[in-house]
């Protein structure tokens, strides 16, 4: 689609910050990562971003956090705590290191930090549906907390059969799917039409010419949400790429923040923090 | 709305047969939809030359008549290389005068599609040739420059202008600094450099000059780089260097009469 050819293009064309379009990034690593040099690293770049992105709220799980069992969560929760007004950290869970008891006793602790969990199945080679994993699958389920998952085509820890095994065994859980699959669009879809609770998230993947176009015929765009891994990709360039998609602008603002603010929008701290930031 | 003058420093269209990129099939799609995007011209490239079986052999005539069917100058092409002494590659004295006939005006080195040694003597005579003509030369790891044959050519060939690119969803840039820092006539096609604050960080090191605006289409939609550097916190004269202003003064150092 031609870009500034619909009044939300115009307006993205003009400006990053749109007060009644604002962005809402569910998937992002702060921190720096040892395989590449992300400019915007460290936790004050990574917050001015979010601001002169028009990001009411970010989701972050840190490359230290998910690297480094040895420091758990504190760095998130640090984060979390410095820049509350605009972020929330996801619950990093390796089911190599840590427990269900330990989780809740962090997640009683630290009240209003975090959302739910996060997942790296490949990163700590683990198979999202194996043991390790259920008795924090079945807690989110159960409270109807958010999993933010990697997943990747293909891939025995978290590719479409172990997605597709959790959500038969959960279908009730509220499922994000980062990267979406990649790049089984297709198959992301019909798990997203099936289940209700489950979420395409873009990262990466809405930078695929065509991706959009198929996601939003095939399971509609209220079942997808905006990712970014920020740093990795820059918030400015996945607006573009769904700027030239050809959807509408209904569907960009469902997907840059309606079905987040949907999905999320039962908890007491998103009534709280950021309800009052939605147009 | 904001404008800038855009002109794509890496593309390409076609039809290889292992792969179907829907919408790039044809120079006219290419054309139409780099439009949609706000972009008036590009270095292009044919995607069928892109895989092994097809290669430069094939890739580079398909251009050629693309390009002259073409009315006015806003495209302009890339020829990959061949190794010389063979009748399938124009020898390095004729090669001048058939890419001013043919709108081409850059080279591009893919040792590894085009099946011929890792290594600068298999074309050390097309690149003095470029070298002296100030013709720039297109590299990326992907397609056989290793790091090591990089280093070699960048030595031996000092002054020739090589437009490095980075094909990778993880970020180069410990590739784009090193380079930088090290070799002065590098340039640095951006078509796959998405991280946030990446303009404002490199400028600010390395300056503007040598960055080169690239949509990343097909593969990508055009949107999303352009939406980065507009918004992208650089000076105005930076932007539009990056948008358009790099890439013709790199062209406009091309000697082919």
């Amino acid at each position: 689609m031609k870009l500034g050819s619909t009044p939300l293009s115009k307006a993205f064309m003009e400006q990053s910050v749109l007060p009644d379009c604002p962005i809402i990034d569910v998937h992002s690593h702060p921190l720096p990562f040892g395989g590449a040099y992300l400019p915007c690293f460290d936790a004050g770049a990574f917050a001015s971003a979010l601001e002169r992105n028009g990001i009411i709220l970010c989701l972050i799980a840190s490359h230290v956090t998910l690297s480094s069992p040895s420091e758990g969560v504190t760095e998130d929760i640090r984060i979390a705590r410095e820049y509350p007004e605009r972020i929330r950290a996801w619950y990093v869970f390796n089911p190599r290191y840590d427990s269900l008891e330990h989780v809740q006793r962090l997640w009683k602790e630290n009240p209003a930090t975090f959302v739910g969990f996060k997942v790296h199945p490949d990163s700590h080679s683990v198979k999202l549906d194996g043991p390790g994993y259920a008795p924090v699958l079945a807690w989110a389920e159960e409270r109807g907390l958010p999993v933010l998952s990697h997943t990747w085509t293909g891939s025995a820890c978290n590719g479409e059969i172990a997605v597709g095994g959790i959500m038969q065994r959960h279908p009730g859980l509220l499922f994000f799917a980062g990267h979406s699959l990649w790049d089984n669009w297709q198959g992301a879809c019909e798990l997203a039409v099936k289940y209700p609770n489950f979420y395409m998230e873009l990262t990466a993947a809405g930078a695929i010419r065509c991706s959009l176009e198929h996601m939003v015929r095939e399971a509609g765009s209220t079942k997808i949400l905006f990712g970014t891994d920020l740093p990795w990709f820059a918030t400015m360039h996945g607006v573009g790429c769904m700027l030239s998609a050809d959807i509408t602008d209904e569907d960009r603002r469902n997907i840059l923040y309606r079905n987040a603010a949907s999905a999320l929008g039962g908890f007491a701290w998103f009534k709280e923090g950021f309800a009052a930031k939605l147009p | 709305m904001k404008q800038l003058n855009l002109f794509d420093s890496y593309t390409s269209y076609g039809m290889p047969a292992n792969a179907s990129v829907n919408g790039a099939g044809t120079f006219a799609e290419m054309k139409a939809a780099l439009g949609e995007a706000g972009i008036s011209g590009a270095m292009v490239i044919r995607r069928e030359g892109l895989i092994t079986s097809n290669g430069a052999v094939v890739g580079n005539p398909l251009l050629a008549a693309d390009l002259k069917a073409q009315s006015g100058e806003d495209f302009v092409g890339i020829w990959s290389l061949l190794p010389s002494g063979s009748l399938e590659f124009l020898e390095p004295q004729d090669l001048p005068g058939a890419m001013l006939e043919n709108r081409i005006k850059a080279l591009k080195l893919a040792p590894l599609t085009d099946k011929y040694p890792e290594a600068l003597w298999a074309v050390d005579d097309y690149l003095a040739l470029a070298q002296e003509r100030g013709i720039p030369l297109y590299i990326n790891r992907q397609e056989g420059v290793t790091d090591s044959l990089l280093g070699d050519l960048l030595r031996d060939f000092p002054k020739l202008p090589v437009v490095f690119c980075w094909y990778s969803v993880w970020s180069g840039d410990r590739w784009l600094r090193s380079l930088a820092r090290c070799f002065p006539n590098v340039y640095f096609e951006l078509s796959h450099v998405h991280t946030e604050g990446f303009y404002k960080d490199f400028i600010t090191r390395f300056g503007y000059e040598r960055l080169l605006f690239a949509s990343g289409w097909p593969e990508y939609y055009a949107g999303g780089t352009v939406l980065n550097l507009l918004h992208a916190r650089i000076a105005d004269d930076a932007r539009e260097a990056v948008a358009n202003g790099n890439m013709q003064r790199l062209l406009k150092g091309v000697n082919l009469k």
